[in-house]
């Protein structure tokens, strides 16, 4: 926990991007253990293939492809007025943190058995009927890709559509015939 | 980007530790069933095994093993399996990504729907890794073209 706050730290006030963003995917790796050490090992996973692995090499390269220069920070007027906002925003996260159900605790609303307006809990169900619909041991699986197909298929298109968007911003040359093009022009001249 | 040294122990410890990530990425998508993973995180596993060879031997080597051109169309096959297994689904009766009617001679009820799930996964971690793989090609596809062409024109 400490070293998630110290990297988090270092991550946004160091003034170059490269350990900016090296720190970064050290937090993602740490933030990956602090899920799995709360049971939720699928989004560990998550965290600790995507964030610490692929988004670090994303932004590095992104880094070497622009310029390595350190961001001046500017000395502003208001600096007391967001430092301020700044702690006054904190407290009220803690103060809304503090009243969140303990971990586990069974009396919390979302483990209920019905919920506040009285209908049946979704948690519950799935608990339930999980295995005997799907027979599929991993839960988690059976809520992805069978209770909430629509959403992960929402997730698809929009992954879809972020690596399209990538294609049709940075790709420049359009195939052999402009290759070819574009080389008898180097000749010409 | 910068000068490349060649270091031969990077370029074999990348080979030698690629084919097994690789491994393991289509392990974590056929067992998202019993264990944590599923499409998502294989998928992501496998771009990774192919990133890590085209970051340490170049594109050019890298371009035998994944063509640059692959990414976009994987991507789109693999959204493409997801929403056919949805439309098939709907053709047999039942609703978009019901499994249930997602019609498999030979088997039926509870497992029918794993199939669904399995078939699902498989799509999805298609897409991932030719999403993945395609956005760092687009990332740095203004160098490695004009690097040819100098060798070329020498």
């Amino acid at each position: 926990m400490v070293f998630i706050v110290l990297t988090a730290w270092v991550a946004v006030l160091s003034k170059n991007i490269l350990t900016a963003a090296v720190n970064l995917t050290i937090f993602s790796f740490l933030m990956a253990l602090a899920y799995i050490s709360m049971g939720s090992i699928d989004v560990g996973f998550t965290e600790s293939v995507v964030g610490a692995g692929v988004t670090g090499l994303f932004i590095i390269i992104a880094i070497f492809k622009t310029s390595p220069i350190a961001i001046e920070k500017k000395q502003s007027r208001f600096r007391i007025l967001r430092l301020v906002a700044l702690v006054a925003f904190g407290a009220v996260l803690i103060y809304g943190s503090s009243g969140l159900p303990n971990r586990g605790d069974a009396y919390a609303p979302l483990n209920a058995e019905t919920s506040i307006a009285g209908t049946p809990n979704a948690a519950t169900h799935y608990i339930l009927n999980a295995y005997d619909d799907a027979a599929t041991p991993n839960m988690v699986a059976v809520i992805l890709a069978d209770y909430r197909g629509y959403d992960t298929l929402g997730e698809e298109v929009v992954i879809l559509t972020a690596g399209l968007i990538c294609f049709l911003l940075l790709r420049t040359t359009r195939g052999p015939r402009e290759r070819e093009r574009r080389k008898s022009d180097r000749h010409n001249r | 980007m910068k000068e490349r040294d060649e270091s031969p122990i990077v370029i074999i410890v990348s080979r030698m530790i690629s084919p097994f990530i690789m491994m393991f990425g289509a392990y974590v998508i056929a067992h998202g069933h019993y264990g944590p993973g599923g499409g998502f995180q294989g998928g992501a596993l496998l771009a990774a095994s192919i990133l890590l060879i085209r970051l340490t031997a170049g594109s050019r080597i890298s371009e035998l093993q994944f063509r640059r051109i692959w990414g976009t169309p994987i991507g789109v096959v693999g959204v493409s399996i997801f929403f056919g297994v949805g439309v098939i689904c709907m053709l047999n009766g039942g609703e978009v990504l019901n499994y249930a009617h997602f019609i498999i001679p030979g088997v039926d009820g509870p497992m029918l729907r794993s199939l669904g799930i399995l078939v699902v996964e498989v799509g999805i971690g298609l897409a991932v890794m030719g999403i993945l793989v395609s956005i760092y090609d687009d990332l740095l596809e203004e160098d490695e073209p004009r690097e040819l062409y100098r060798r070329e024109d020498e």
